[in-house]
């Protein structure tokens, strides 16, 4: 089966640089053959990464220990579930796996264009398999995943403890989609830069998958916050490590992009800046696959270090020094048409919101690399921690939620000053209120009171986007009022399916506030039967019971929550020892609701004095943060799902003429 | 003025808001990360000031009370990890390998982290009064950066922590 396997990378490793080279010449000449073979090239590509997928997935569930990876990431008592995980659960794996999604988005773009952008295609198949080709090269010459050891080990080392856990089986496949999947809109750039067909017709195309990707990366951002929250065991969820920074930067710019690209279509402005946002979001994954695989940057966690990171470095300038180039090539063709009028326009708001998102992104950046800049520079590696990162991003986060008050209802072009006080006077008072009643329930920070206060300023501006459009359906169309919401929202799904997830990102940008400034901890030792008071809760430690199985101990505190002496439930903090290998886990064990979480950790127990030591977390608010992402995934699938209009254009195409659709 | 330059004036007063934050922040909050054999080489200089500092917990210097949550170890310098340019290095020119030399006292308070023992790899974060480092903050060799070595009879050794905080 590994036979299989290494057979199937060197043969994609191959194909990739046959597709790509058939496409590129194809397209300078205009040869239909060999952009066709180009084509086939990408599906046999697909195919074959998906045949080495198959073969490793085969390789772990047979347990095969003599292949190297799966000695390494799997044991015999591996439940099923992270066995399959275990495919993405090492730097080889992970590879193959990248690769394997990137060849599948390649299928699905060459399927979904087969009859359009026939001039573009070429270089779209070509940059795709370029890309891929490339992933797959580290597998074929420098870390081969279907290695076999000298010897057969009778059992494997296992997948580490920390990353059996079920945020880790969907947080690293959906963060790799997110990841992946920007490369089609980047592909559609470089394409239209190099036909020179720099109309709209690149942003159409690509919209979908735009938003597809931002999606998968925002719900690995939080699925990576989630895993964090709840295994790491520090109580917080979030660390402004480069691992975590890594994820994040291309999630920035991406967003910065969905939102730059409106002002293209709308007023045909922002040209040259959208290209280098579609540019840079794909830069820095390959940039964030370089920080986590190549040791660079030191991290706390998940680090493998390998000799990769010359390979990623090296395919990064080229990526960069080929995009840029052909953007200064075109430059003269990307010329705008319009000009910014007023300050008080949506374009203005828009174009702040970039500034900020584009500012963050920078942000995190300066400071993940600044250990390294400083090294070369003064020869002291000199580094910032998470209150760099806090500091700088909460202004910029703020005025990001403040704009996106002010974006939806404020005029095109130029706004007047009546439609200002109209469209804001009901979210200013939502705003203000909401400021006062927090700073009588005695919030006594600043920036919290501000957060809140902004948040409530944007909420109720899509409130009323909602309110007022339902409105107008009711009166115009004499609509019962849910028949008016939805078609609304039916009917314009980017615009309010947009609305939605800018609801969910308030949501998770409370929770982060409220969570950060209002966070209560305490570490201290109860004796059993004593109970400990904890922002408004009383935690009584009831026992430690033990358990053992063939290959972990288990060490489980039994702790009763009340509140105002009522008991609410039970929850149980554990200290896990695994024997192989040997490594302590702590489970932690969460009381959660809608206010708050109450986050216990066991740290020891003490047999004799019958006193177990604990840390307390009382989380403010950040069940808000897993909502909001719930909501995210609902405002997404409104804005993807076809338009009618799309839908009757793809059903029409494949019904025969004659025939009719009815709805 | 016109528009365009009012524009570029705004951008221009944006870029240098984020520039300034940037820049005090960094000035507030860096801090140098040194490895042991650094700080060693100037340790009075760094007295008191916000330090990150990797090092090795030395066998049998680990105390701790489960009680108060007390824990002291001492650290020295990580040696280069087998098989790079520095440790051979280093071989050619000593005989024998060169016992660490510089050590520290390390106190923190808080519940262990899963992964520190005696003989691993751990950053700390805090600063050093009176040949002491009070630390904050203590960091342990990471989960997935563990890469058992795999035997003949299985079961993966000890986890490769050495040459993991080399950069460092």
């Amino acid at each position: 089966m590994s036979e299989i396997g290494r057979l199937a990378i060197v043969l994609g490793f191959i194909v990739a640089i046959w597709g790509s080279a058939a496409s590129i010449l194809g397209g300078l000449r205009r040869d239909k053959a060999l952009v066709a073979s180009g084509t086939h090239a990408a599906y046999a590509f697909s195919a074959l990464t998906g045949i080495a997928v198959l073969a490793l997935l085969q390789l772990l569930l047979t347990r095969d220990f003599n292949v190297e990876y799966v000695a390494s990431y799997s044991s015999s008592t591996l439940p099923l579930w992270y066995t399959i995980a275990a495919l993405w659960g090492g730097m080889k794996g992970s590879l193959l796996w990248w690769t394997f999604i990137l060849a599948v988005c390649n299928a699905v773009v060459q399927v979904q264009n087969r009859h359009k952008n026939r001039d573009q295609m070429p270089y779209v198949t070509a940059t795709m398999l370029i890309t891929g080709g490339f992933f797959l090269s580290l597998l074929v010459f420098v870390t081969d995943p279907f290695e076999r050891l000298p010897f057969t080990p009778s059992e494997g080392s296992d997948l580490n403890p920390l990353l059996q856990n079920y945020w880790m089986t969907i947080h690293p496949p959906s963060l790799y989609i997110g990841f992946v999947s920007t490369t089609v809109p980047f592909a559609f750039a470089l394409a239209a830069l190099a036909t020179g067909k720099l109309s709209d017709a690149w942003i159409r195309t690509t919209r979908r998958w735009a938003l597809f990707s931002w999606f998968f990366l925002s719900l690995g951002n939080l699925f990576g916050a989630a895993w964090a929250y709840v295994v790491l065991g520090w109580g917080g969820y979030w660390a402004w490590d480069p691992v975590e920074n890594a994820a994040f930067m291309p999630w920035l710019t991406s967003s910065a992009y969905l939102h730059s690209v409106m002002i293209q279509e709308k007023k045909d402005m922002l040209k040259v800046w959208n290209m280098v946002l579609v540019i840079l979001t794909f830069a820095l994954t390959i940039f964030g696959t370089f920080l986590t695989r190549s040791g660079v940057i030191s991290s706390v966690h998940s680090f493998t270090q390998s000799g990769l990171g010359p390979f990623f470095l090296i395919f990064l300038g080229i990526i960069l020094a080929v995009s840029l180039g052909l953007l200064v090539w075109r430059l003269p063709m990307l010329k705008s048409k319009n000009e910014l009028e007023s300050v008080f326009s949506r374009e203005a708001t828009f174009l702040l919101n970039n500034l900020m998102f584009v500012g963050i992104a920078f942000t995190v950046f300066w400071g993940t690399v600044f250990p390294v800049l400083s090294e070369w520079v003064r020869g002291v590696k000199i580094t910032v921690g998470p209150p760099f990162f806090n500091q700088v991003n909460a202004p910029l986060g703020l005025a990001l939620i403040f704009l996106m008050g002010v974006g939806p209802v404020i005029a095109w072009r130029r706004a007047s000053w009546s439609s200002l006080k109209r469209a804001f006077a009901i979210p200013v008072f939502a705003g203000v209120a909401t400021g006062v009643i927090a700073l009588v329930m005695g919030a006594g920070n600043f920036y919290a009171i501000v957060a809140f206060s902004i948040s409530s300023f944007a909420l109720a501006t899509m409130f009323t986007e909602f309110w007022k459009g339902m409105r107008v359906r009711q009166a115009m169309m004499g609509e019962a009022p849910w028949t008016a919401l939805s078609r609304l929202i039916g009917k314009n799904r980017r615009r309010y399916g947009g609305y939605i997830v800018h609801v969910a990102m308030v949501m998770v940008f409370v929770g982060i506030v409220a969570s950060s400034v209002f966070k209560i901890e305490k570490q201290t030792g109860i004796e059993i039967g004593q109970s400990v008071e904890i922002g408004g809760y009383d935690v009584r430690f009831d026992g430690i019971e033990d358990e053992s199985t063939e290959h972990v101990e288990i060490r489980k505190a039994k702790l009763a929550v009340f509140d105002d002496g009522e008991l609410l439930g039970f929850v149980y903090p554990e200290k896990r020892f695994y024997k192989k290998p040997e490594q302590p886990t702590t489970e932690v064990a969460i009381w959660s609701t809608i206010g708050s979480d109450l986050y216990t950790v066991l740290g020891t127990y003490d047999e004799a004095s019958k006193i177990g030591v604990f840390q307390l977390f009382l989380n403010p608010m950040i069940s808000w943060m897993w909502i909001g992402g719930f909501v995210l995934f609902l405002g997404t699938v409104v804005c993807m799902w076809p338009t009618y209009a799309e839908r009757t254009a793809e059903a029409t195409s494949r019904i025969p003429a004659g025939s009719k659709t009815t709805s | 003025m016109n528009r365009k330059q009012k524009f570029a004036l705004g951008s221009f007063v944006i870029v240098a808001a984020v520039a300034t934050l940037i820049y005090t922040a960094a000035r507030e909050t860096s801090a140098y990360f040194l490895t042991m054999d650094e700080y060693a080489a100037q340790a009075r200089a760094h007295e008191g000031k916000p330090l990150r500092l990797a090092g090795r917990v030395t066998d049998g210097s680990v105390e701790w009370n489960p009680r108060t949550l007390d824990l002291a170890f001492q650290i020295q310098s990580i040696p280069p990890r087998p098989g790079t340019e520095e440790a051979e290095a280093i071989e050619v020119v000593v005989a024998e390998p060169a016992e660490p030399t510089a050590t520290l006292t390390v106190t923190y308070n808080g519940i262990l982290p899963d992964m520190f023992a005696e003989g691993r790899d751990v950053i700390v974060e805090g600063h050093v009064t009176d040949e002491v480092f009070v630390a904050n903050t203590l960091l342990t060799t990471c989960p997935s950066k563990y890469e058992a070595e795999v035997t003949p009879d299985g079961y993966g050794a000890e986890a490769d922590a050495s040459g993991q905080l080399t950069s460092g």
